[in-house]
This record gives structure tokens, sequence and C-alpha cells, in this order.
């Protein structure tokens, strides 16, 4: 059995990582597998086991406080979870015949675009926020047929943002692509779900952080079924791991909606950068056998 | 109309509550007394199934909410959701996908 004071370390360190996974609206299982593999000597697969129980625990108890501040859109994430679990499934299926490793670099790129996005909408974010201004657009057909609209009130401006959803045939098909990459690759997707929500389909950062958390629990529940049954779920790091995430993911939902969305952004902006560099660097590792340097 | 904010953060913060309340005794029991690793996964083990299965719950509660709402455009999208969960378990166990 773990030593306690194991127990505690990776209690603190999911803490922290349930904590950014709610201010951004990820899983955070970026964090997860490299800690449980480098600091307590996890094999990988176990490791990312425990990360996927961890991203369910992070979506609920996230979710749940989201849920409660009137921030999610739950009509929009069942939108899109509805592309979403089909791209997961498709991208399950075609595991067996392909590799995913040409998609590492799409994916790379991908991330470096919606980085340079985030960081070029800062100001015009900000300044939409503050006059609310998203509802200044004309609303697609499934849009309007659906009802995908929403608001929630935010308190770094202490006012209420309404918006319109835009593009969502666009951002359902992103979000079944997510999805597929999302089952190829083993990333979550959270950071995905975001910043379509955000740069394409007219969803204010924090709605998109708030409605990204809620939906990451669905495709995770899904997979890890799947390592539980296949009994590669350690439970000696389970009630740790499961428990620092719940606790930090609460301590994070209360704090998100007080940050000024200029932050946010830039946040993302650097964990955009980071996630494409990663990426890239894994994708011609395996296609050419070039090294980029670690960060 | 049903505000569905409200059955859908009911599931959830049950969900919550009994998880981190079975993860909170599986670890504290560990604290206290050492060598009872038995019960200690059990308790782990029962809060990993309720957080398992709490994802399923909310999409089903969801499902029924727009169904009391007739909202019927959602309730199909939710379907798809909660069949496609269930479709990915199944053939991933079939064909032995992702671990």
């Amino acid at each position: 059995m773990l030593e306690v004071t194991s127990q505690l370390t990776l209690l603190g360190l999911t803490f922290i990582a349930g904590f950014i996974g709610a201010l951004m609206g990820i899983g955070g299982g970026i964090i997860i597998v490299p800690a449980l593999t480098i600091i307590f000597g996890v094999p990988i697969k176990e490791a990312i086991a425990i990360s996927i129980v961890t991203v369910i625990a992070t979506s609920i108890s996230g979710g749940s406080s989201y849920v409660e501040q009137r921030i999610t859109n739950i009509r929009l994430a069942i939108f899109l979870e509805s592309s979403t679990t089909i791209g997961a499934f498709i991208g399950a299926l075609l595991l067996l015949i392909v590799s995913g490793n040409y998609l590492y670099v799409i994916f790379a790129l991908l991330a470096f675009y919606l980085a340079a996005s985030q960081i070029l909408s800062v100001k015009r974010e900000v300044k939409r926020t503050e006059s609310n201004d998203f509802m200044n657009i004309t609303q697609d057909r499934v849009s309007r047929s659906l009802n995908l609209r929403g608001d929630y009130f935010d308190a770094a401006i202490n006012h209420k943002v309404e918006y319109l959803v835009k593009n969502s045939l666009l951002g359902w098909m992103i979000s079944f692509f997510a999805g597929l990459g999302s089952a190829l690759l083993g990333i979550g997707g959270g950071v995905f779900k975001v910043s379509i929500m955000n740069i394409f389909m007219n969803v204010p950062l924090k709605a998109a952080v708030a409605t990204s958390k809620f939906m990451i629990g669905v495709t995770a529940a899904t997979s890890a079924i799947l390592y539980f049954v296949a009994g590669l779920l350690n439970l000696e790091y389970i009630a740790p791991a499961a428990l620092g995430t719940m606790l930090g993911a609460t301590a994070g939902t209360l704090l998100m909606n007080r940050i000024k969305v200029k932050w946010l952004k830039v946040f993302f902006f650097l964990l955009m950068c980071y996630i494409g560099y990663n990426m890239l660097g894994k994708g011609l590792l395996l296609l050419s056998g070039l090294r980029l340097p670690l960060i | 109309m049903l505000d569905i904010n409200k059955p859908i953060y009911l599931v959830l913060i049950t969900g919550v509550v009994l998880t981190s309340l079975l993860f909170a005794s599986a670890l504290v029991l560990h604290i206290i007394v050492p060598n009872m690793t038995e019960v200690v996964h059990t308790l782990a083990l029962i809060g990993v199934v309720v957080l398992l299965l709490t994802p399923y719950l909310r999409v089903a509660v969801a499902l029924g909410a727009f169904f009391y709402n007739r909202e019927y455009k959602f309730v199909i999208l939710s379907l798809i959701v909660l069949v496609m969960m269930i479709i990915s378990f199944i053939a991933g166990l079939l064909f032995h996908i992702a671990p």
C-alpha cells in the first residue's frame, strides 16, 4: 500500500491539476499523467487510466459548481456532445486500423492557430464582454431552431453577459474532429472544446470554460469504464487523486468568474502554445525521427 | 417549464458528495488504521463505480427533463449522446479498444 506521505503528495498535486483544470475548462491530464509517471513511477497506461478517472471527478465537481453559478450552457453542451461522442467512437474504431501519428502535426497546427486567435482576440473580447456585445450577430438556422443562446453574470465586471451562438454547424463538425482526435491521440480535448466555442461560435470565454468542464466527463466516462474493465485502474492511487482533483476543481470554480477575462485569454494562449509545441514534437519524432528540445 | 439546470445539478452534486465521502473515508482509514487494505480498496472501488456512472445518469436525466419540457429536438440529441456512450462501451469491450 502507498505510503501516507505519498498519498498526501498525490492529493496536493491533483489539487493543483483540478484547480487549473477548473479555471480553464480542461481535464488536467496534462499535469496528472507526467506527475504520476515521473514522480511516482506509475506505468504510462495506469497513469492514463487514473488521469481519465480524475477527468470525470473534475468534470462533475467543477461542472456542478458552474451549473449552480449558472455559467454553463447545458443546451449547447448537449448539442456539441452529440458530435464529440460520435467522433470519439469512430476514432476508437479507426485506432484498430490506422495509427494516429500523423494527426499530431495536424492538431499541433490547430493548437498554434487557436493560440494565435486567443491572443489576438484579447482586446475585442474584453470590449465585447464589458459592453455586452455578444448579442450583435446573426444566428444561423440551426442555432435559431435549437435556441442556442445563453447568459451569465460576470463577477469580474459585475454585470450580466448575454450571447447568441453562431456557426453552430461548423462548431458541431470541429467538435466531431476533436472527439476523433481525443480517441486517437488520448488528449482530453478540453482545450479544443473551449476554443471552438469561444473562437468560432461566439460564446464568451467564461461560458465556454464552464460548458467544456461540464462536457468532458461524458467521453471520459466511456473510456474510463474500458480501462476499469481491463483491470488497469490502480486503486491505490484513485482515492487521493480523485479527491484532490475534486477539491481543486471546486476551489477553481469559485475563483474563475472573478478573474478578468483578459488574464484567462493569456493563460489560454500559453497553454495552447505548450500543447502545440508538445504535439509537434511528438509528431515530428514519430514521422521523421526529428527530436525537438523538451520544455 | 422545468428548469433544466435543477435536475442536472442534483445528479452532479449527489455524485460529488457520494464519491468524495467514499474517497475521503478510504484515505482517512488508510492513514489512521494501517493493514486495512481490503476495506480501503473496497471503498475506493465503490467510489469509482459511482463516479463512472454519474455522467451516464446526467445524460439520462437531461433526456428525461427535455422530454418533460417537450423539447423533442433535445430529447433526440441527448438520446444520441446516451446511445453513443453505450455503443462505445460495448464496442470497446468487443474489440478490446483503448487499453
